[in-house]
Parts: C-alpha cells; structure tokens; sequence
C-alpha cells in the first residue's frame, strides 16, 4: 500500500494551515476595516493582503498542485508558504519575506514540470499564474506599493482558475478558433498587467476589455452552463461559476470607468470583487472536489451550503454599493457578513464530515 | 502489492488462485474489474473512470494483477482519490491475490477517450467512498 496515510496527515496540516492563513487574514481583515479586535500580532492589519494570497491561496494552490505531482521536493512550496505565513504574523519580515520566495520558485518549478510533461495551453496559463505569483512576491519584498503589485497578486488565482477551467472544458470540445481566441485574450491580459507599470490607467483599461472577453468566453464554453440543471454539489458548483463570472463582468466594468485607483473606495471594491466575488466563489464551487482529492474525506451535500453563497454574495453587493456611493456603513457591514459567510461555509464543510462520520452516512 | 492477510485467510476455501486461472477465466477476471472500477467517479466530470478512457490496461502476469491508468492531465489533484478508489476494488476483489496499480501520463489523456454517448455528470461529485465500492 503507498504511503497514503502519511500523506493524507501532512495534507490535512497544511490544508488546517492554510485554513489558519484565512482566519488570520479575516482577522486582520476586520482590523483594518477598524473594528476594535485585540491586533494579536501588531501588525495593524496591514498583512491582510499578504495573508490572504501567501498564506491562504498560495498554500492550498501549491498544495493542491504538488499533490497532483506527489514529489517529495514539491511539497516544499506548500510549507515555505506556511511557514511564511508565521513569520509575516510574527513581524518577521526578512525570513518571512526569504520561505515567500522560495515557496513562489517552488511552485514555478512545479508548473514548469507539469507544462514539460504536457506542454498544452492551459498548462502554460496555470504556469501564467504561478510566475505571476512570483512577480507580485518579488515586488513586495521590494517593498514596492501594494497597489503597484495588486495586479500579480490578483493574476495568482485568476489564471491558476482560468487555466483549470479550459482544461476541464476539453469535454465541451470548444472549437479550435475559440480556443485561439480565448488564449489571445488571456496574452492580452497579461500584457496589460505589464502596461500598467508604465502608464496605470490604460493598462487598467486593457485589462477591463481583456477580462471581460474572459468572462464572456467562461460563459459561453464553460459546462457550468449545463451542469446547473443538474443537482447537489454540481448544481452548486455550477451557481458558483456563472456568479464568479459575472462578478469577473462587473469588475471590468468598473475597471473601464475607474481604472483600479492607488487606494480608496473604488480600490476596494474592486478588490473585493476579485477575490471574494470570483476567488472565493470557485473556492466554494471546489471545495467539494478538493477536500476528497487531498484528504479522502468525503464533504456530503447538504442544501445548507447555499445559505453562505447567497451571503457572500449578497454582502458583496452591499459592500460594493457602500464603496460606489460613499455608505460606509454598507460597506462595514457588507464586509462582515463576507467574512461570516466565509466562515459558515468552513463550518458547514467541518460540520458536514462531523455528522457524516457519528452518523456513518456516506452522503445525502 | 500483497492484499490484506486476514481477507486471503478469510476467503482461503472458495477463492481460485489466480495462478491457475485459465484463459477464459482470466478473461472474466478483467470483465469483472472493469465492471467494477465503472463504480468509480471522476469527482471533477462527474463520469465513470472507464467510460472516461482513464483506465489504460488491465492485464495478469505471474499471479499480479496490473491496472495501467492515467489522469486528465498531469495537474490533476483528483489522481490520489482515483488511485485509492481504484485500490480498493482491486483490494476487495477474491480473485485477486496481488495487483499493482501504476499511473502512466503517456500517452496524453484527451477527450477522444471517452466513450461516445457518455453522460458528464450524471453522478453529481463525490458521493463514493471506498466502503462503498467494496
């Protein structure tokens, strides 16, 4: 028998770490929002950003691609990230800064190797995605703004996700022209996230066009679109789609009118829309598929799960509306109920795996 | 790979060695598994790993059971969770006395493997567990 057990343990670790990325980066979320919470680690929020891409993305992406290679070496960009995060927590920047670096390489070498092993499109727009990651981590050592780098960090999980999506909709066997076409959009959208260290506003412009053309084509290829009629956790999964795509509309939208400011109400609703709007939707859509894969628990179905997908997508609204007219107590509120929706979900997850195993039932 | 001790002892009085499995026999046997490895989903397409063409070859030699398999692509995450479903059907099958399960990333997965008419997601993701199969 293969070392599964092994496996499934150091997994399941990081996957808890991971889990930790999030909850602190929630926290630290809240602080930052100025909600009167004991700042654990004085950091003063200011490692929400960080965490919640380095500490929670990175690790469950890296962990989720070196379990697919199931290489020793591979494993090491899921614990840098880890480790990583600790230190960013502690205030230790330079050593923190050093296992984001190497977690970053890692993880670039392990795309690389997927991409030598099948050198196809959406192999290369993952790897996209992994250098993007990359070059946002380097930045930020830099210690160049946020806001300058913002753009690598939000490519991390947009082209890891667009890249999983074009594989999986091998099955819709989109015509060759499409695929052309939805790989040329892709290159354009990476050029602009170049753009715009040079000229900021039409970089963001090209960006908008560009994700917008993403969006639509996600839209019109993605099996999201036929799996809805179906039921259970592909019916969910399927909702979350088709909103993180709509989200991914918006967001452009906004992108053409605004650009992505250097800060302000305009820069966090866009962030947010990016990664709760979409990231944390194709989260909850995998959550299912993932949990199985890494750990060999198996997540049953439970209708419950729609309640933290219609908050979190409800709040985001009312966040945004808060930011686009100025109610900051729409705002507020909008990001507290993310944050509870995020957590219902990881409960309902914890909950779900709970009842199943005092109950022996395997699924609904 | 040995299966579990106590379930050859178990099964020690009505199991046929597989060494001694004729030909026809042995062609019930592959019948079998691959009837039963049907019973195992692909979480992320929502289709059996048979009619998704994963399963490469299944063939005996010298008393071990071989089962050649591949994933969709190399970044697969799912491939743990098909490798140990495919496990414990081969685990939980009599018949069988030894087997070994080896992935293979070429030739390259693609859509032209699956079997034509197939159903995607007729069975919403993942509602088997190992017990089940077994």
């Amino acid at each position: 028998m293969k070392n599964h057990k092994i496996l499934d343990k150091l997994f399941g670790f990081l996957l808890i770490t991971a889990g930790m990325g999030l909850l602190f980066g929630l926290y630290t979320g809240l602080i930052y929002l100025g909600v009167s919470l004991p700042d654990l680690f004085d950091t003063a929020g200011a490692v929400h950003g960080p965490l919640m891409i380095n500490g929670f993305l990175a690790t469950l992406i890296s962990l989720e691609r070196g379990a697919a290679l199931e290489k020793n070496w591979s494993y090491i960009a899921p614990l840098s990230f880890a480790l990583a995060t600790v230190l960013l927590l502690m205030g230790s920047g330079v050593p923190g800064g050093f296992f984001l670096l190497l977690g970053s390489l890692i993880l670039v070498l392990i795309v690389c190797y997927i991409c030598h092993i099948q050198p196809v499109v959406y192999n290369f727009i993952m790897a996209g995605g992994a250098v993007a990651l990359l070059t946002g981590n380097v930045l930020f050592i830099l210690n160049v703004p946020i806001h300058e780098l913002i753009g690598w960090w939000i490519a991390f999980p947009l082209l890891t996700i667009f890249g999983e999506r074009l594989e999986l909709n091998r099955i819709m066997r989109p015509p060759k022209k499409a695929q052309n076409i939805f790989l040329m959009i892709i290159i354009l959208w990476i050029g602009s996230l170049v753009i715009v260290h040079f000229g900021r506003f039409i970089g963001w412009q090209i960006n908008a066009v560009a994700l917008i053309g993403i969006a639509f084509w996600l839209i019109r290829y993605d099996v999201a679109r036929h799996t809805i009629k179906s039921e259970k956790w592909t019916r969910y999964s399927a909702l979350c789609l088709l909103t993180g795509y709509g989200w991914l509309i918006v967001a452009g939208i906004m992108l053409l009118i605004y650009g992505l400011p250097a800060a302000g109400f305009v820069y966090d609703a866009l962030l947010h829309i990016f990664f709760i709007g979409f990231v944390f939707s194709m989260i909850f859509a995998h959550a299912a598929v993932i949990l199985p894969a890494l750990t060999g628990i198996i997540v049953p179905w439970n209708r419950y799960f729609y309640l933290p997908l219609f908050l979190l997508h409800g709040f985001l609204i009312l966040r945004v509306s808060g930011d686009l007219f100025y109610i900051l107590d729409f705002r507020v509120w909008g990001s507290y109920g993310n944050v509870a929706a995020i957590l219902l979900f990881i409960g309902g997850i914890a909950g779900q795996i709970m009842l199943s195993k005092r109950t022996g039932s395997k699924h609904e | 790979m040995a299966k579990n001790p106590d379930a050859c002892i178990r099964n020690n009085f009505n199991r046929k060695i597989v060494s001694v499995l004729n030909n026809i026999e042995v062609h019930e046997l592959r019948v079998n598994v691959i009837a039963k490895l049907k019973n195992i989903i692909d979480p992320e397409l929502g289709v059996n790993i048979v009619d998704l063409g994963l399963i490469y070859q299944a063939y005996l030699k010298e008393d071990v059971f071989h089962l050649v398999y591949t994933v969709t692509t190399p970044g697969c995450p799912v491939r743990r969770y098909i490798e140990r479903q495919i496990e414990a059907v081969l685990n939980s099958m009599d018949e069988i006395r030894k087997f070994n399960v080896e992935l293979v990333l070429k030739p390259d997965w693609s859509v032209n493997m699956i079997k034509e008419g197939v159903e995607f997601f007729s069975v919403p993701p993942p509602v088997m567990t190992v017990e089940d199969i077994s």
